[in-house]
C-alpha cells in the first residue's frame, strides 16, 4: 500500500482545471482484427490540446504533439505512454478463466504514426500482432482519464464484418471483447 | 375468428407502439400559460426581473486582491411578493465550503503520485470575504451564506413592482488561473514579474426570480454556467496607473485615463475597416518594464447586460476596428500580450468583427457598442461584450496550423456567446445546451463563412457518430442538467450543434430553418427563454412537426443507424407475348442447372425419346415459349380494355425496386437516397421521416425509374448522423477503417518535403 503512495513524482501544476468549463473528455478507439496478419489494427482520436497538456505535464513531450513527430526519443516516449493506456491482452480459452487470472504478456502495439489534424484532435495509428489462437481481448482504455474524472472513452471493434462498441470509463477502464460471437 | 382477433390485437399493438418516437411532447413540455405560450413567444403577461449595478472595484496588483463595494438596485418586475433575495457567490467554488471537490468522485488511485496528492491537498485561499450587507442609509442587513449563495433577508416584502437598494462591501484573494484553474483569474510571467487579470464572477450578483424556476438558486458546482438578470451597471475601476482595461460597456473616462495620441487612434479605429493600434507592442513592451505606484480609474457603463466582467494589465498591446450592424456601429477590440503575436495582431479583432457580423445574420442583430477579445491562455470563456480567449503561439513566436485553427475557434465561439446566453438569456445552470449548443451550432455557420472548408470541430453530422454508437447506459439525453452529463462536450456543444445543423440541411431545409431560428433569437433577445420556448418557436414558425426529432435527439439517447437490408428488382408485365414469352425463355436458359442435367448431355448420346419419334406426344412436342394466333388475340383483346396511358406505361419498360430498411440505432430519420443507373447517371430520392411514423422497426419503399440501377448509397452526403456506414450500400460496400486509410495514404515525407521534390523535379 505504502509503496503506491511514493510511486513517481510529477510536476506540480493545475489542480482544478475541472472547474473551469471543460468540453472535451473523450477519446474514440477503433480496432480492428485483420486476420490475415493476425494483426490488430487500431486507431485512437483524443483532443490534441487535453493530450499535449497532459504528456508535458509528464514531460513526455517538450513542445507540442507536432514537434514530437521529429523527435524520436518523445515519439518513442508517446509510444510508450499510450500503450500504458491502451492496452490489450489477447486471450485463449486457456490462459485466463475466471478461476485463473493470469494474463498472458500484454500485446504491446507499434505507434506507425500520427496526426494532429485541424479541428483540434489527435489521430494515433498502431498495430500489433497477436498470438494464436485468440477468443477474447482484454482491453484497458483509460487514456486521460487520470487527468480528468469525466473522461469517457469508447472502442469500436471491427471483426469479420460486424462492429460492437464498448465504453470505458473511470469505473470502468477494462472491457473483454469475445471475438467468436 | 381466431385469426381476426390476433390480427387486431397485432395492429393494436404495433399502432401504440408507434406512438413512442412519434408522440407529441405532451407529457414533457410545459403547459403553456400567459407567461409563456404555446406558440414558443413569450405570454401577455411575460415578466422579468431587473438588476441594476453601481461599483467600485480596486485591484492591488501587489497581493493580488480585488475589493469591492456595489449598490445593487433590484426591482420587482413579478406579480410576486418577495420576502428574501438571493444573490450568487461564484468565488466561494474556491472556498472551503465549496462542494465542488467534495462530490468528485475518487479512487487510490488517483492519489498514485506525490503530484496526484499535492494536487488533492492543494489550498487556496479563495472565496468572497463579504464585510458588510447594508441598507442605502447603513442599516446592517441580515443575510445567510449557504455555499455559493446567499440568502439577504429584507424588512418588508418587495411588492411587485418596488425596488429595492442596498450595499455590499467584500473581497477576495485573486486565483492564479494557470495554478488553481477556474474560469478568471490572473496569469503571472515570472520572468518580468508581470501579472495579466481577467475577471469575472468577482461581485455578488442577483440570482434570477422568474415563472420557471422561483429563485434559480441551485449552487454553482464548476460546470452549470451563470443564470442572471438584465440590468445597467455603472463600474469604476482602479487599477495601476500603467495599466490598460478592457471591460463590458463603454468607458467614459477615457480623456482621463488614455494619453492624446491613444485617443486619437481609438477615434481613427472607431472609423477603420481594418484594426488599428490604439496601444502597439512596441509600447507595451516599454510599459510592462516598469512599475508604475500611482493608480488610474477607468468609469464604465453599460445597459440592458446579464453580467460585467473586465481585464487589465500593463502588458495589454490594444487594437480595435468597427463593424457597422443594422443601423449601428460596434467598435470590435482586441487586448493582448505580446505572448499573443503573431496570431493575435493578425486576427483576433478581425474574427471579432466577423463573429457579430454573421450571428447578426443568422439570429439577432448585435446591439451593444463594443465586442472585446481578450488573449487569456489556454481558457475560453465569455461575459457581455468581453470574452478571455487561448491560442498562444510558442515562445519564439511560431504556432503550428492547428494553434491557429483553436484560436479562431475560440475567439468564434467565445464573441459568439454574445448572442447566447448574453442576449437570449438562457438559463445556464439548467440547460448548457441552450447556450454552447446553440451557440456551437452558430459558430459552425461562421467559421465556414470565414474560411471555405473550415475544418469545423463540431457541426457536421458524421462528426458526432463516434460519441453516439454504443452502450446508452453512459450517455445522457441532451435534456439533462448540466452538472450530471456524461461527456460535456460532446453531449451539450457538439450533439445539439449537430441536431441543429440536421434540422437545417435535412429535416427542414436553410429558408425554414433559418427564418424558425431568427424567430426564436427575436422572440427570446434580452429575455430568458427555456427549452420548451425553443421547441415551439421552431415549429411554430416553420409548420414542420418536429416532436419525434426533439424526443429522439434531445430527449432520447438513441443514435442513427439505418440499415439497407435488401433490394429486390421488378418489372412490369406488359402482357405481350412476343416480349414476355421471349423474356421467360431467356431467364430460363440463364437459370441454373443441376451438374446432373450438364453431364447427362455428354454421356447419354440419345434418349429413348430422340431416338423414337413416336414417344413425345401433345406435351413432349409443345414448345411453351412459342407465340401463337391466340397469344396474340388475347394481348389485344386486353389492349382493347386499356386507355391509351395505361398501354404508354405497360409499354414503358419501368424498373421497379423494393428496398427494405431496418432501423437498428433506433433513432429515426429521413431516409437519403442516392441511385447509380447502369448508364452511369445518379440520382437522389429524399424520403421524409414520417415513413417510420408506423413501423419504427423496419420499413420498405418501392421505387420506379426508367432505367436498371447498378448501386443505392443510404445517407451519401454524410447528413444523419449514421453509426454505421457498412449497412448503408448496395451491393454492400465496407468502407476502411482510419487505419487502413492511414496505411493507404503513408509516406514518410512531410508535405514540404514533397514540394520541394517536385520543385527540384526528382
Amino acid at each position: 500500500m505504502k509503496s503506491l503512495l511514493t510511486a513517481v513524482l510529477l510536476i506540480f501544476s493545475a489542480c482544478f482545471n475541472e472547474i473551469g468549463a471543460h468540453p472535451f473528455y473523450f477519446a474514440f478507439a477503433e480496432v480492428e482484427f485483420n486476420e490475415l496478419n493476425n494483426s490488430l489494427e487500431t486507431s485512437i482520436i483524443a483532443s490534441a490540446h487535453d493530450l499535449e497538456s497532459l504528456l508535458k505535464e509528464k514531460n513526455i513531450i517538450s513542445k507540442t504533439l507536432d514537434n514530437a513527430k521529429q523527435n524520436e526519443t518523445e515519439y518513442h516516449a508517446i509510444n510508450e505512454f499510450l500503450n500504458q493506456h491502451f492496452s490489450v491482452y489477447a486471450l485463449d480459452s486457456l490462459t485466463f478463466s475466471a478461476y485463473d487470472s493470469k494474463l498472458p504478456p500484454q500485446s504491446e502495439f507499434v505507434l506507425e504514426g500520427f496526426e494532429v489534424l485541424l479541428d483540434g484532435n489527435v489521430q494515433f495509428y498502431l498495430s500489433t500482432v497477436v498470438q494464436k489462437p485468440v477468443h477474447e481481448l482484454f482491453v484497458t482504455f483509460d487514456l486521460l482519464m487520470d487527468r480528468y474524472s469525466d473522461q469517457q472513452n469508447k472502442l469500436s471493434f471491427r471483426y469479420r464484418g460486424r462492429k460492437f462498441t464498448y465504453n470505458f470509463l473511470n469505473a470502468t477502464k477494462s472491457q473483454f471483447i469475445k471475438l467468436d460471437v | 375468428m381466431n385469426k381476426i382477433l390476433l390480427f387486431l390485437i397485432s395492429l393494436t399493438s404495433l399502432a401504440s407502439f408507434s406512438q413512442k418516437k412519434f408522440a407529441q411532447l405532451d407529457h414533457e413540455l410545459p403547459t403553456a400559460n400567459e407567461y409563456r405560450t404555446a406558440s414558443g413567444a413569450p405570454g401577455h403577461k411575460y415578466y422579468q426581473q431587473k438588476a441594476d449595478y453601481k461599483m467600485s472595484i480596486t485591484i492591488d496588483d501587489k497581493t493580488q486582491k480585488l475589493s469591492g463595494n456595489e449598490i445593487i438596485t433590484y426591482t420587482n418586475n413579478s406579480p410576486d411578493k418577495l420576502t428574501y433575495l438571493w444573490l450568487q457567490l461564484d468565488q466561494n467554488l474556491f472556498a472551503d465550503s465549496s462542494d465542488s471537490k467534495k462530490i468528485e468522485v475518487e479512487k487510490m488511485e488517483d492519489f498514485k503520485s506525490v503530484g496526484d496528492i499535492r494536487k488533492k491537498m492543494f489550498y487556496y485561499d479563495g472565496g468572497f470575504k463579504i464585510e458588510s450587507i447594508t441598507t442605502i442609509g447603513g442599516q446592517k442587513m441580515r443575510y445567510f451564506i449557504n455555499k455559493t449563495m446567499m440568502r439577504i433577508d429584507i424588512d418588508k416584502p418587495l411588492l411587485p413592482g418596488a425596488s429595492i437598494s442596498f450595499q455590499i462591501k467584500w473581497w477576495y484573494n485573486i486565483n492564479d488561473r494557470i495554478a488553481v484553474g477556474g474560469r478568471s483569474g490572473y496569469e503571472y510571467f515570472e520572468d518580468e514579474d508581470n501579472y495579466l487579470y481577467t475577471l469575472a464572477q468577482f461581485f455578488p450578483r442577483m440570482c434570477v426570480y422568474n415563472d420557471v424556476t422561483g429563485w434559480q438558486n441551485k449552487q454553482f458546482l464548476g460546470r452549470g454556467e451563470f443564470t442572471l438578470p438584465f440590468g445597467d451597471y455603472e463600474v469604476s475601476i482602479t487599477v495601476p496607473s500603467d495599466h490598460i482595461v478592457g471591460a463590458t460597456g463603454e468607458c467614459q473616462n477615457y480623456k482621463s485615463v488614455l494619453s492624446s495620441e491613444q485617443l486619437k487612434r481609438l477615434e481613427l479605429a472607431k472609423k477603420a475597416t481594418q484594426p488599428v493600434f490604439i496601444v502597439n507592442q512596441a509600447e507595451a513592451e516599454k510599459t510592462e518594464k516598469d512599475k508604475a505606484s500611482k493608480t488610474k480609474t477607468w468609469i464604465y457603463k453599460a445597459y440592458n447586460v446579464r453580467d460585467f466582467a473586465f481585464a487589465t494589465s500593463r502588458k495589454f498591446i490594444w487594437d480595435a476596428q468597427n463593424q457597422p450592424i443594422g443601423n449601428k456601429n460596434v467598435l470590435c477590440m482586441s487586448y493582448y500580450p505580446k505572448e499573443g503575436n503573431p496570431l493575435w495582431e493578425k486576427y483576433s479583432t478581425k474574427l471579432v468583427a466577423h463573429t457579430i457580423k454573421t450571428y447578426s445574420k443568422y439570429s439577432t442583430d448585435y446591439t451593444y457598442p463594443v465586442a472585446i477579445s481578450v488573449h487569456a491562455k489556454w481558457i475560453g470563456m465569455e461575459y457581455p461584450m468581453i470574452c478571455f480567449n487561448g491560442g498562444r503561439p510558442e515562445a519564439d513566436g511560431t504556432y503550428t496550423e492547428g494553434e491557429k485553427y483553436g484560436m479562431w475557434g475560440v475567439i468564434i465561439h467565445e464573441v459568439g456567446h454574445n448572442f447566447f446566453p448574453m442576449i437570449i438569456n438562457s438559463d445556464e445552470r439548467q440547460w448548457t445546451w441552450m447556450d454552447e449548443g446553440l451557440n456551437t451550432f452558430v459558430q459552425y455557420l461562421t467559421e465556414q463563412e470565414w474560411e471555405r472548408n473550415y475544418p469545423s470541430r463540431r457541426g457536421p453530422a458524421h462528426l458526432i457518430a463516434d460519441y453516439m454508437r454504443g452502450d446508452k447506459k453512459f450517455i445522457s439525453p441532451i435534456m439533462t442538467n448540466s452538472e450530471s452529463i456524461f461527456q460535456f462536450g460532446n453531449n451539450a456543444y457538439g450533439k445539439p450543434a449537430t441536431a441543429l445543423n440536421i434540422l437545417r440541411e435535412t429535416v427542414m431545409g436553410r429558408e425554414l430553418f433559418d427564418f424558425a431560428f431568427k424567430t426564436y433569437c427575436e422572440r427570446w433577445k434580452f429575455k430568458h427563454p427555456t427549452p420548451a420556448d425553443f421547441f415551439r418557436s421552431m415549429e411554430d414558425a416553420s409548420a414542420v412537426d418536429l416532436d419525434w426529432f426533439w424526443r429522439g435527439w434531445f430527449y432520447g439517447t438513441d443514435n442513427v443507424d439505418i440499415s439497407l437490408d435488401d433490394v429486390k428488382w421488378f418489372q412490369l408485365n406488359t402482357q405481350n407475348p412476343d416480349i414476355e414469352k421471349a423474356f421467360l425463355k431467356d431467364q430460363k436458359n440463364k437459370s441454373d442447372v443441376h451438374i446432373g442435367v450438364d453431364r447427362n448431355k455428354k454421356e447419354i448420346k440419345e434418349t429413348v425419346n430422340e431416338k423414337d419419334a413416336t414417344i413425345d406426344d401433345f406435351y413432349g412436342k409443345r414448345d411453351i415459349y412459342k407465340v401463337d394466333f391466340l397469344d396474340r388475340k388475347e394481348f389485344e383483346e386486353f389492349k382493347e380494355k386499356l386507355d391509351p396511358k395505361d398501354q404508354e406505361l405497360l409499354n414503358a419498360k419501368k424498373q421497379f425496386y423494393e428496398i427494405q430498411f431496418s432501423n437498428i440505432g433506433g433513432l429515426v430519420m429521413p431516409l437519403i437516397l442516392e441511385f447509380t443507373f447502369v448508364n452511369g447517371t445518379k440520382k437522389v430520392i429524399r424520403v421524409p421521416v414520417e415513413i417510420w411514423r408506423q413501423y419504427e422497426d423496419r420499413v420498405s419503399k418501392v421505387f420506379i425509374f426508367d432505367d436498371e440501377i447498378s448501386s443505392v448509397r443510404l445517407d451519401p452526403f454524410l447528413e444523419t448522423a449514421d453509426t454505421d456506414l457498412d449497412n448503408n450500400s448496395w451491393p454492400r460496400v465496407e468502407f476502411p477503417s482510419r487505419y487502413q486509410l492511414f496505411k493507404q495514404q503513408q509516406s514518410k515525407e512531410n508535405p514540404m518535403q514533397r514540394e520541394k521534390r517536385l520543385l527540384n523535379g526528382n
